[in-house]
């Protein structure tokens, strides 16, 4: 796969790459409150260069909260969100952009610009971020990633004439047709089948082969967990209850990790 | 007690509110200023408010110029004043119904239009996954929607007034046999350059606020498919009234640079 040469973020930010296994992301007491109710409070973790790192925990319990905050979608209460050496927690939308450009985000459900159709919403990073203007490097950029998430042969549909798999495809395509250094994935296989979550585990796992990204995946899913995860972080109650690596996760004897493991619920999820 | 603080909150609200509005158009034109312009998109939009909304406004003008026409002849016939009632007719499609008319018609459709299609972007994530695109939604969505429209208006406004005047001719000189010459002749001496430029500011001014209000209910759409049609009523609601009051305040305003039958 040719690696797309793109023209560097203009920024006054001075980011330091950190080597393989140093703290890409490092998130320090992150709070958040929404609608009066405490989602996040006092969330501490490091995301690794080069590593995937799931994030588990029960449906609404804020996951994917937290994951919009590494992008700067939300802004935390209190807290930081330090990505490269740089606190992104506080900056304005302009001065974000250079951070966007190396954060990839794959939406629950896809978030596909339902105006465009797959080729112009997978070449749309392409034309109106790096204002790319020649039809043939576009042309070529697209067909390879779509290639890359099998949907090649689908360029002129419409979001809304496919399948709840594709349109997760096509966003990981859009996502990765300026290729980022992290990409987060908000539950990509929820809502899917057997068969179409197993291709998405194993696109996740082929991205991270071949283009080293950094991945950050929120699911309630232990197959895709399983599969993809090279260290594991449960939320509950707006903590980071457990963290460590995939066996420890399914050996612990923690109560509310082997009830998650295990899906027991308790009284209290009644 | 509780009038009391129903009204303070929705006060409060109504001034949050044209805070988000004022913000929200000082980042348009900063970024009408400094960002890139789609000029792509902008003509995709001048087509779709403006192409589009020509037969409403057409009609729209057509019909209230015709029977406008009719209702001034009713009155002046019995002041043997029939001939007066051409520039009666095209200074009022001129100054007041031509842009207010064309005002409402395009706050229907147009703020409509936009309200529901930024509103439905924002519940299905597509302006969050904008700005994760590192793409802001104000200089992407926005901005080829003011220029479209400030484009747009104008053309729209000269159009109904020139309906207007056509149906209001038809009507008199066709239906209700007032004399053609002098029907014109008195047209042409009381209506001035001055009337169509008033006319036209007031175009400007209006679709300014239509698409203004129209992108701000959008943006702020919540709560899925029921947000999105609470928001959009809300934009047309909103925006029609803003028309109407800022009409009030315009014609005070601009009369004092161009004051009606200023050399007649």
């Amino acid at each position: 796969m040719t690696i797309l040469k793109l023209n560097p973020p203009k920024t006054n930010l001075h980011f330091s790459p950190p080597p393989p296994g140093q703290p890409l992301i490092s998130v320090r007491n992150l709070e958040q409150t929404l609608s009066h109710h405490t989602i996040l409070q006092g969330i501490n973790l490091d995301i690794l260069r080069g590593e995937t790192l799931v994030l588990l925990g029960k449906s609404g319990c804020g996951k994917s909260v937290f994951l919009r905050h590494l992008i700067g979608l939300l802004k935390p209460k209190k807290g930081n969100i330090i990505f490269e050496g740089v606190d992104i927690s506080n900056l304005s939308e302009t001065q974000l952009a250079p951070v966007r450009k190396r954060i990839g985000i794959v939406f629950q459900d896809g978030a596909l610009f339902d105006s465009l159709n797959v080729f112009d919403n997978v070449a749309f990073p392409l034309r109106e971020r790096e204002a790319i203007n020649c039809p043939f490097k576009i042309q070529e950029r697209v067909a390879e990633v779509l290639e890359l998430v099998n949907m090649t042969g689908h360029e002129k549909k419409l979001p809304a004439s496919l399948s709840g798999g594709m349109r997760k495809r096509v966003a990981l395509a859009r996502a990765i047709a300026c290729p980022p250094d992290v990409l987060l994935y908000d539950e990509p296989t929820a809502g899917l089948d057997p068969i179409i979550s197993d291709s998405i585990n194993r696109l996740i796992r082929r991205l991270q082969e071949r283009l080293g990204i950094t991945s950050v995946v929120v699911t309630h899913d232990l197959a895709s967990t399983r599969f993809i995860a090279d260290r594991v972080a449960l939320l509950h109650e707006g903590r980071i209850h457990f963290l460590g690596s995939v066996e420890d996760l399914f050996s612990s004897n923690d109560p509310i990790v082997y009830n998650f493991v295990n899906a027991k619920s308790t009284e209290t999820d009644l | 007690m509780h009038f009391f603080n129903w009204l303070g909150s929705r006060s409060i609200q109504s001034f949050l509110w044209l805070g988000d509005l004022l913000l929200l158009c000082a980042e348009t034109y900063r970024n009408l200023l400094f960002s890139r312009i789609r000029f792509r998109l902008v003509i995709a939009q001048i087509v779709e408010m403006g192409w589009r909304s020509q037969p409403v406004i057409a009609f729209t003008g057509a019909f209230t110029g015709a029977v406008f026409t009719a209702q001034t002849f009713f009155q002046f016939t019995a002041l043997n004043m029939d001939t007066a009632v051409g520039p009666v007719v095209s200074v009022a499609m001129c100054r007041e119904l031509g842009p207010v008319l064309t005002g409402l018609m395009v706050a229907g459709r147009v703020g409509a239009a936009i309200t529901a299609e930024l509103g439905t972007m924002r519940v299905t994530q597509q302006i969050d996954a904008l700005r994760a695109l590192a793409i802001n939604p104000i200089e992407y969505l926005v901005v080829p929607r003011t220029l479209a429209i400030l484009a747009a208006m104008p053309i729209l406004v000269a159009e109904a007034i020139l309906f207007g005047i056509l149906a209001g001719w038809f009507t008199a000189v066709k239906i209700l046999e007032v004399n053609s010459a002098y029907y014109f002749a008195n047209m042409l001496r009381f209506t001035e350059a001055q009337d169509v430029i008033m006319g036209l500011i007031k175009a400007i001014v209006f679709g300014q606020l239509i698409v203004a209000i129209g992108c701000r209910e959008g943006l702020a759409a919540q709560g899925g498919a029921v947000g999105v049609g609470r928001a959009t009523t809300e934009a047309v609601v909103l925006a029609s009234l803003a028309v109407l009051a800022t009409n009030f305040f315009l014609t005070m305003a601009l009369n004092i640079f161009f004051p009606a039958g200023g050399t007649g």
